[in-house]
Parts: structure tokens; C-alpha cells; sequence
């Protein structure tokens, strides 16, 4: 922290003194929903305005959020927030429109079973529904200026934050050449097929390759180089399942074309076993100890300990597990970064000890 | 007068492993099912209490005549009273951290009463939960002020005590305020003035904020009318000190509740512990706006035995409770209200004397 924000901080600590009993913002919350639910003075809340089914285990839900939504780029998540028996959960979401007038933003989701808010939603989301939104945040979005010459490979649901981008070059018509590579299962049943029809016919420029692996099976690296034209000459955009991920990275390091590679990944990456012993952590406010347990993450180690600290995505992302850490080394494997000072704050759902540890929890 | 002392039951090491067996399969089989409903509930006494202090406050300030007053005071208490008791002590036993609510979660509540939060867990969830009824190790037994058990310790003043009690029953919330400062060790010249200075300071804070609110804010801004203010919140929070000292001093101070000393209750197992936390505590018996008023603290057995289950299961466990002490042969301490409380002032009035402890061994 600055110390100019140190400054703004203790003079906004003093006037709320002043209007101590007045600063208390859930119960205004609570007063301002009886009249609209939307309205709140600190989050993001949105109305379920419209559900499209998109296919049998996709749907797409249309939100419009109030005045607190800060607008997003094209290509940015945001976690979507629900109460679900009583508990409030959220998960990370990709926004797959762009900006646009009239405000509304659209999230699209895959089932996935297993009783999770996407399976949740696939079940309830009505429109009229009410949920929360974080700010949006994510670096995959369109470099400054636009590259003349695009390749995106979208594999699955990695085509939504694609169709963000793509909506927003339609909206603001880019005339540069984009080459788009759509994996997926069944190309009847492909994602928002009528969607791309109309974005072609906006985008001069844009190719749509369909690949379908029930009819051509698994598109390997070479198949791909193959496909694409210049592919060195293009700023690629790549989203979709993991391994074919991590396959597609390996051939640009090959090809010594890294630096034109951007990606979006989905998830927390997994914590690599640990190769010494279990870390001992106190939690300071419980007054438990407990180990971490090799290939989980400080969280899990947490909650397979029985205790119950509040948690959000489970990805890095939304901030809701920030604990004080009081000393040790704690390694964060989103970003690779060491925390080794005391009393930093720690986002235990990435994170994993590298020493014995004193948390706030 | 003569006081009961039911025998502590000699239980054999089998037996208490047994009992905590049945109590830990009890609190896991609640556990499963909160939902929904708990959630509906808190957020409902969350309404109440913000309805009621809006309706008394408002009655304070534009009301007139003495009707419009008593109501007023009475509404505001109402909201004090279910605001400290069912929401706050409760929330910040971490009863409603499953919910993953920021807003009702134990590590950003704070309430409406003159006791920092951060004292009052150390006091209340550290100190006494863990070390219920263990004198010298509990700070709650008497609260440093009063002699009810043989065991303490008789001093010339303490045959006073009958008007400390009336003192600290008026002036309660600065009692339990003050209470974590353990002014005591400083007097003994156990603390430096530095060490105190640093002790008091979320007190003075939280004081600060607290008298400002209903002193000098409140009657301010209601003009001509300051002085209905200024009398309606202090009655309000008299009533509050009041009734909150009657329950919480039924909850352990009772005829019947057992005291330990620190040779039996050194090394416990977890069968001991439970045993001693339902002999150390007392019920109170009542329709279901009284253990709502009381915070469910009327269910205090309950509450020590599982302090982070949301409270108004308590009720819903209590004869299953009940009947694992009756096959135990364990004392399950529940009367009503008055004949409780004429117990405890009983206990205040004789050990204002020097009684000795050859009745208890």
C-alpha cells in the first residue's frame, strides 16, 4: 500500500466514525432490496433476465446487473454468486458478449454433474433470479492495437470468451484477418453455430474451421500447423481443454513463437507433490493444528482438518479465502510467488506451505 | 437454605468414551442438515432486529408523549436484546460460517454493544467455552467480582457482594466490556501500563463509537426532542444489561451447576470435557420467544456441548440430549426461569458469607 492510500484510508476511517451508525451498509442493503433487489450500495447484484438453451447440456443466461457493474473487456471472467441451500457459492464464468448498449451480459455454461453451481444453475437459473458478480477481471483480451492477423483456437466452452472477442471486433468493424479453429464433439451440435453465421457476415475477414474429433478424432499439433495459414505471422488466442492446451504450447516453444502464444486457463493449477515432509500449520483463532497433505492446496488441507474457512471460486480468483498469514513461507501457484514476510495476506485455495505455518484461520 | 449438590457420576473411562462417541455422532448427524432453513431463520432475525431498532428509534425521535416513549424503549431493547443474543453471540460463535455469508460470518461481525469483538473471543469462545466452570481458569465464574462457590476465595468485601452483583447487573455490557482487559493483573502489578494501554485499546474504541452513537449522535439529530432520546436509549440499554445478566447468569451460576477444580480437569478426554460442560451448565425452561430473546442460552447445555451449531437446533436436540443424560446418570440441570434465577441470587446471598467447602467434599 502507498502512502498516499494510507492517507485516504484513515481520512475515509475518520468520516465513517462520524457517521458511525449510518456506515452500516448490509443493513441499508437489506432496506434498498425490499424496494428492488438489484439495488445495493457495495456489490454487484444482477437480474436473471433471460435463459437459452443452446444445446442439450449448454445454456446460455442473459444478467443485467446494476449500477455498481464497472463494464468488462472482451474476454474477461467474472464469478457468479448463488445461494444454494442456505450456503452462498460462486464460481468463475466467462462472459461471452462483449460489451454492449443496453447493458445486458451473458454468461454460457456446460453442465458439469456433481451438485456445483454450474449443475445448480443448469436445474433452477429462472429468469427474475438474483445474483451476485465480482469485478471482472483476466488478462485474455485482445492486445492494443489489434493485431492485423488473428488465430483463435477455442476447444469446447474455450470458444466463449472467443465470442466475446469476436462480437466486440463485429461492433467496431475490424477488417484485419482472423482465422478461428472450433474443436468439438459433433459438428451438428456445435456451439453457437447461428451466432458465428451472423459474426461472419460481419467479419470480412473471419475463416471458421470446424473440427469435430467423432468424425476427424483428435487435432494434433501437426494437423493444426497444417491448417492454418502463416500460422507465425499470427497473434494466437488459444482456450480449451488442458492437455490439448499444454500440446499446442509445446509447438509454438518449438517453433520459437512463444511470445505470440496467449492463453486462458480454467482452474487452479494442481500443487506438484510434495517431495518433503508434511508441513505442520497452526490455525491461530481455532487453536488447531493441522498438516498439509501433499497435492492439495492450503485450503483443502484446511477443510480435510475440519475447519471451515470461507472460500469462493477455489481458483485464485475471487479473494474470499484471503487469510493473515502470521509467519512461514507460503508459496502462491498461480503466480509462483513466495510470501516469506509475516503477517501477509495468503489466498489459501492456490496456495501451499513451504514451511511450517501460523495462519489467522 | 441449603444448597443441592447432585454427586458428580463416577463414570468409568469406557463409559465417558462412549458418551462422547454418542454426542460427536449427534453433533455430525445435525451438521449434514443445515440449510436452507437455519439460513431463513437468521436472515429473519436479522429483519426483526433491524425493523425493531428502526421502529424504536424512530418512535424515540419524532414521537411525543409518554406512550410513544415506553413503546419506543421497548422496541429498541427488543432489538438490542435479539441483536447481542441470537444474532451477534451466535454469528460470532461461527454458528452461520457455513453459509459463507461475509455479512454473518465470526470473522467480520461485530455488535451492537460496548464489548469489542476481539475481547469477547478471547474471553467467551477461548477462555470460558474451553475452560467451563474450572475456577481460576475461567474468568466467566463470577466474573473476578463474585464469591459463589465455597472454593473462591472470601475476603471482608466480599460480604457486599449482594450490591456488586446489582452494580454489574446495571452496568453489564461495561462488565463483560472491561472484563478481557483483566484490569485485575494489572492492580496485582502482573501487567505494565504499557501492556494495559495496548489491551484497552479496541475497548476505549469500541466505547467510543458506541457512546457516541447513542449519547451524542442520536439525541443530536432529533433537535428539541434530545432529551427523549438521550432517556430512551439509555433506558433501552438497561433493559438490555438486565435481561441479558439474568440469562447469561443462569447459565452457569445456577444451584445445581458443578464447579471444577483445575486437578480434575487437567488432561480431560473429549468424554470428560463434554461431561463436565453439561454439569458446569443449566437450561432454562420457556416457549419459543423466550429461547429466541435469550439467544437460545436458555438451551446453555446444548450450546456448550456444540457452540458453533446453529442455535435454534438446540432446541430441536435437547431431548435427545436429555435422554443420553438420563442413561449416563447424568444431572440435566432445566427448570423455569424464576425458580433458576432465585437460585443463583440464592448462591450470591450465601456465599457473601464465609461459607466453607466441607458440604462439597
Amino acid at each position: 500500500m502507498t502512502a498516499h492510500e494510507n492517507v485516504d484510508s484513515s481520512r475515509a476511517a475518520r468520516a465513517r466514525w462520524l457517521l458511525h451508525p449510518f456506515d452500516d451498509a448490509p443493513a441499508w442493503n437489506r432496506l434498498l432490496q425490499r424496494i428492488n433487489p438489484v439495488w445495493s450500495l457495495n456489490e454487484i447484484r444482477a437480474r436473471l433476465v433471460r435463459r437459452v438453451e443452446e444445446d442439450d447440456e449448454t445454456i446460455s443466461l442473459w444478467l443485467q446487473a446494476n449500477g455498481r457493474w464497472p463494464g468488462h473487456a472482451a474476454g474477461q471472467h467474472v464469478a457468479l454468486g448463488v445461494e444454494i441451500d442456505g450456503v452462498m457459492r460462486q464460481r468463475v464464468f466467462t462472459l461471452s458478449t462483449p460489451e454492449r448498449p443496453d447493458g445486458r451480459l451473458r454468461i454460457t455454461l456446460r453442465r458439469q454433474p456433481g451438485g456445483g453451481v454450474t449443475d445448480w444453475l443448469h436445474r433452477n437459473a429462472r429468469t427474475g433470479q438474483i445474483v451476485t458478480l465480482s469485478r471482472p477481471s483476466g488478462n485474455f483480451v485482445l492486445p492494443q492495437p489489434w493485431p492485423k492477423r488473428l488465430l483463435m483456437l477455442a476447444g469446447g466452452s474455450g470458444l466463449t470468451p472467443m465470442m466475446a472477442m469476436l462480437g466486440q471486433l463485429a461492433d467496431e468493424n475490424y477488417d484485419g484477418d482472423i482465422v478461428l479453429v472450433q474443436l468439438c464433439r459433433d459438428a451438428r451440435k456445435r456451439l453457437f453455430a447461428g451466432e458465428l453465421d451472423q459474426l461472419q457476415a460481419k467479419l470480412p475477414g473471419l475463416q471458421i474451421h470446424v473440427h469435430a474429433s467423432s468424425q476427424s478424432g483428435r487435432l494434433c499439433a501437426s494437423a493444426l500447423a497444417a491448417l492454418v495459414p502463416e500460422l507465425a505471422g499470427r497473434h494466437c488466442l488459444l482456450c480449451g481443454p488442458s492437455a490439448w492446451m499444454a500440446e499446442v504450447g509445446r509447438l509454438y516453444k518449438r517453433r520459437g513463437l512463444s511470445d505470440r502464444l496467449q492463453r486462458e486457463r480454467f482452474g487452479a493449477p494442481r500443487p506438484e507433490s510434495a517431495a518433503g515432509d508434511d508441513q505442520h500449520i497452526t490455525a491461530s483463532r481455532s487453536r488447531q493444528m493441522f498438516t498439509q497433505k501433499p497435492g492439495a492446496s492450503l485450503l483443502e488441507s484446511a477443510e480435510a482438518a475440519g475447519l471451515t474457512p470461507a472460500y469462493g471460486c477455489r481458483a485464485g480468483l475471487c479473494r474470499t479465502c484471503l487469510c493473515k498469514k502470521q509467519r512461514g513461507t507460503v508459496r502462491n501457484l498461480i503466480t509462483g510467488l513466495r510470501s516469506e514476510q509475516p503477517d501477509e495476506w495468503v489466498q489459501l485455495c492456490v496456495s501451499v506451505a513451504e514451511s511450517d505455518l501460523e495462519l489467522s484461520l | 437454605m441449603h444448597e443441592k449438590h447432585p454427586i458428580k457420576p463416577q463414570l468409568s473411562p469406557e463409559q465417558l468414551d462412549s458418551l462422547a462417541g454418542e454426542l460427536d455422532a449427534l453433533r455430525r448427524e445435525v451438521a449434514e442438515s443445515y440449510g436452507e432453513r437455519d439460513a431463513q431463520h437468521i436472515r429473519r432475525m436479522v429483519r426483526r432486529a433491524q425493523g425493531s431498532a428502526i421502529a424504536g428509534r424512530g418512535l424515540l425521535m419524532f414521537g411525543w408523549g409518554p406512550i410513544s416513549w415506553i413503546v419506543g424503549v421497548v422496541a429498541l431493547a427488543h432489538a438490542k436484546i435479539l441483536e447481542n443474543m441470537e444474532i451477534g453471540h451466535n454469528v460470532m460463535h461461527g454458528q452461520y460460517d457455513w453459509m459463507n455469508d461475509p455479512d454473518l460470518s465470526s470473522q467480520n461481525y461485530d455488535w451492537d454493544i460496548v464489548c469489542a469483538r476481539e475481547h469477547w473471543i478471547n474471553s467467551h469462545n477461548v477462555e470460558h467455552h474451553n475452560y467451563t466452570n474450572i475456577i481460576g481458569k475461567d474468568h466467566d465464574y463470577g466474573y473476578g467480582m463474585l464469591r459463589l462457590t465455597s472454593e473462591q476465595r472470601w475476603r471482608p468485601a466480599t460480604l457486599l457482594q449482594p450490591l456488586w452483583y446489582l452494580l454489574l447487573a446495571i452496568y453489564f455490557q461495561w462488565g463483560v466490556a472491561i472484563h478481557d482487559i483483566k484490569l485485575g493483573r494489572f492492580f496485582k502489578g502482573r501487567m505494565s501500563r504499557k501492556e494495559l494501554a495496548a489491551r484497552s485499546h479496541p475497548f476505549l474504541a469500541k466505547a467510543g463509537r458506541q457512546l457516541f452513537k447513542d449519547y451524542l449522535f442520536f439525541p443530536l439529530i432529533a433537535l428539541w426532542n434530545w432529551q427523549r432520546v438521550l432517556l430512551g436509549n439509555l433506558a433501552a440499554n438497561l433493559i438490555r444489561n438486565l435481561w441479558t445478566n439474568a440469562i447469561i447468569f443462569c447459565g452457569h451460576f445456577t444451584g445445581d451447576a458443578q464447579t471444577f477444580s483445575r486437578r480434575e480437569s487437567k488432561d480431560e478426554t473429549r468424554g470428560q470435557w463434554y461431561l463436565r460442560q453439561i454439569q458446569g451448565s443449566s437450561n432454562l425452561q420457556g416457549g419459543h420467544w423466550f429461547h429466541v430473546l435469550s439467544g437460545h442460552l436458555s438451551h446453555q447445555i446444548e450450546h456448550h456441548l456444540f457452540p458453533d451449531m446453529p442455535a435454534p437446533r438446540y432446541a430441536e436436540i435437547a431431548p435427545r440430549v436429555q435422554d443420553i443424560c438420563e442413561r449416563y446418570g447424568i444431572h440435566y440441570n432445566s427448570a423455569g426461569f424464576w425458580s433458576q434465577y432465585g437460585s443463583v441470587l440464592k448462591r450470591i446471598v450465601i456465599h457473601a458469607w464465609p461459607t466453607c467447602s466441607s458440604k462439597v467434599s
